[in-house]
């Protein structure tokens, strides 16, 4: 359905999207997942045809939309990260203005704006100020707006965030279900591995503008395999102890957060033995230690040694 | 378009404070500094001269239509004048006149020149009255009938000129308060870009004209409204008299809220953020006021520089425009210079704003 190849974005002398390839096939929910900066929005930008790309190639259905873009338009819902809404009008009427906008005929956008408001669950506040909404009604009518026009495929760059955990269950059930019922190809940007992870049947990994994993959910974990996680605890981590743990052979990778640990070791590897020798050389009171199979979060840690929210 | 529209309007039923405010205090400020009778019009006389005599040249003096002059005794001229009541006092003697002043106002040029001309015409005939060798009378009636008028018109140069500061003051001040209604309009097409709802339009099957053309004919509209009502206010709640030119007032405005919208959009163009538009545009507005003669008559400014920056300055013409229509009687065929000049300012400022805008994007 739609392809992207070797996408590349130079912001005067920075490349924020260095030779992205991916493609979407109809009907599926596709993630792309980075920390801040990785380049999600600047790739979203380039699909959608908001901004033209330095070089590389958008292809929807076999046709390129860098110079004809109309095709791809008319079946493209974009929700963007801002809220692109007009705070001083009612819900309704950010709902018509957008409706007319489509072009969307009188009698028709009538029942649109119902259907949209049923779908978004605002259908009790469609009369108040967008300025009045919460935060996650705002996000929802943000994405309600996207969906006037029945798009077939759907751009969502971070539709979550800042909102509490309540609408951000709402939104992804919203988004499962449109997929579900009314087959829209989904490409869903997030730094929140657990969203990506919930709703995606492929994924995407991007840092520093470059893709550096590809594949569905088992495929993408399949890449740590031959490793385990290990998940420590202690009422103290010091800092002997931590560099006696770093200079191990056998620790991939290390990461201290407050009073945790967390380590890649070999999976045939029985680690326990030596967390427990080194916290006792440096006096470290250990509260629990957990192994784990890996998550998307340790394949990111592996990949690029940061946490995804660093 | 229509949906732009649409929601602009029904923006502004939501928030008329700021279009309302920016009316309003243009009225203010027009009925405080135009309307008042404060000093800028009136002249206290004390003359030594016989009664008729004094008579014949306040006669005179009233006839500019600009000042008005009235008899008083000498310690009454010297209080008015102290005290800020006058704009000067006016001595009368035989064969002179002498003018008291505290301090120099704008106007006090065209006082000067009025009360030369006045005693100039009175003394004229008095000589011939004096004089056996000819017809006094007669040749006194002819100049008061001549045969052809001779009269010189300018904005730029030092003759005489009509002014009207009712007028100068409501032109002056409307025109410069529409700058911001227009502005902050227009400003809706960064606001829009900053909040992305600029890229669902271009998304959308509006073609990038529409877009511009939605936002663009809002503020010109708005603020040809706002333009009107102040010019309505003043003629038809005050009174005020546009010489018989108020339609055609209405008519010159057009290329001068056109060549604002596309001062705008070029401010909007070259302007990375809100923040630097508000601090350009509100520079821009005092100073192209100030040197388009605003808050002044143009007339009465003789820097150089300050003259030829004017020329690049829209209020310069639709002073002029404005002025020519009204004060001066003429029609809209005689005012197509700066007419023609607004439009063209209009063109230019527009194709580079958008030029600019559209790179940037």
């Amino acid at each position: 359905m739609l392809e992207v190849m070797d996408l590349k974005k130079k912001f005067k002398q920075t490349l924020a999207v260095d030779g992205v390839n991916l493609y979407l096939e109809q009907g599926e929910i596709v993630g792309l997942l980075g920390p801040n900066g990785a380049g999600k929005s600047t790739t979203i930008s380039m699909i959608s045809s908001l901004i033209a790309p330095t070089s590389g190639d958008v292809r929807y259905f076999n046709e390129s939309i860098v110079k004809k873009p109309q095709k791809l338009r008319e079946h493209l819902g974009v929700v963007p990260q801002e809220i692109a809404l007009y705070e001083n009008l009612t819900g309704r009427e950010n709902l018509q203005f957008f409706g007319k906008i489509y072009k969307i005929d009188k009698n028709q956008l009538a029942q649109k704006i119902e259907e949209v408001l049923d779908i978004i669950g605002l259908k009790e506040k469609q009369n108040a100020l967008v300025k009045t909404f919460s935060g996650g009604m705002k996000r929802r009518l943000n994405i309600g707006v996207a969906l006037l026009h029945e798009p077939t495929l759907i751009f969502m760059d971070e539709p979550t965030v800042g909102i509490d955990p309540q609408s951000r269950n709402y939104i992804l059930e919203t988004v499962k279900r449109l997929n579900k019922e009314k087959n829209i190809t989904i490409l869903y940007t997030s730094h929140y591995m657990e969203e990506v992870e919930y709703l995606c049947d492929r994924i995407y990994i991007m840092d520093q503008g470059h893709i550096i994993a590809a594949g569905s959910k088992d495929e993408i974990k399949h890449i740590l395999s031959a490793e385990q996680t290990i998940l420590i605890e202690a009422e103290d981590i010091k800092r002997d102890w931590i560099k006696l743990l770093e200079n191990h052979p056998s620790v991939n990778k290390l990461t201290a957060q407050d009073k945790r640990l967390t380590l890649l070791v070999p999976k045939e590897m029985d680690f326990f033995q030596t967390v427990i020798e080194t916290a006792n050389e440096t006096n470290t009171v250990l509260k629990s230690v957990q192994i784990q199979t890996p998550t998307l979060e340790d394949v990111f840690l592996h990949l690029t040694g940061r946490a995804l929210r660093d | 378009m229509r949906g732009i529209l649409y929601a602009q309007l029904k923006l502004l039923v939501r928030n008329p404070a700021t279009f309302l405010l920016m009316t309003g205090i243009c009225i203010l400020f027009a009925i405080f500094l135009g309307n008042t009778g404060s000093n800028t019009g009136y002249v206290p006389v004390y003359s030594e001269m016989g009664e008729e005599k004094t008579e014949q040249v306040i006669e005179y003096l009233q006839e500019t239509d600009t000042q008005s002059f009235e008899q008083n005794e000498k310690a009454e001229v010297v209080r008015a004048v102290r005290e800020g009541d006058a704009i000067a006092g006016l001595y009368l003697y035989d064969d002179h006149y002498e003018l008291l002043v505290a301090t120099k106002a704008p106007t006090f040029p065209i006082l000067e020149q009025n009360v030369q001309k006045a005693f100039g015409r009175y003394l004229q005939e008095e000589r011939l009255l004096e004089s056996d060798k000819i017809n006094a009378h007669e040749v006194i009636n002819q100049l008061e009938e001549p045969m052809f008028i001779v009269e010189t018109k300018t904005f730029f140069g030092e003759d005489s000129f009509v002014y009207d500061p009712q007028l100068q003051v409501i032109f002056g001040f409307a025109v410069f308060f529409v700058i911001y209604t227009i502005a902050f309009n227009v400003l809706q097409i960064t606001v829009a870009r900053e909040q992305g709802i600029w890229d669902r339009f271009i998304l959308s099957p509006v073609k990038k004209w529409e877009m511009y053309l939605g936002i663009l004919s809002y503020a010109f509209v708005l603020g040809y409204i706002q333009v009107v009502i102040v010019f309505s206010v003043f003629k038809y709640g005050f009174g005020v008299d546009f010489h018989g030119g108020f339609g055609e007032a209405l008519v010159v405005l057009i290329p001068y809220v056109l060549s604002i919208v596309s001062l705008s959009v070029f401010i909007v163009g070259v302007s990375k953020n809100i923040q630097t538009f508000q601090g350009l545009i509100s520079l821009l507005a005092v100073s192209l006021a100030m040197i388009g003669g605003s808050y002044w008559p143009i007339e009465i400014v003789s820097n150089k520089i300050l003259l030829a920056l004017s020329k690049i300055d829209p209020i310069t013409y639709i002073m002029e425009g404005l002025k020519s229509v009204t004060v001066y009687g003429q029609s809209l065929t005689e005012v197509m210079y700066p007419v023609s000049i607004l439009l063209l300012m209009s063109v230019i400022m527009i194709g580079l704003g958008i030029n600019i805008m559209e790179r940037r994007e």
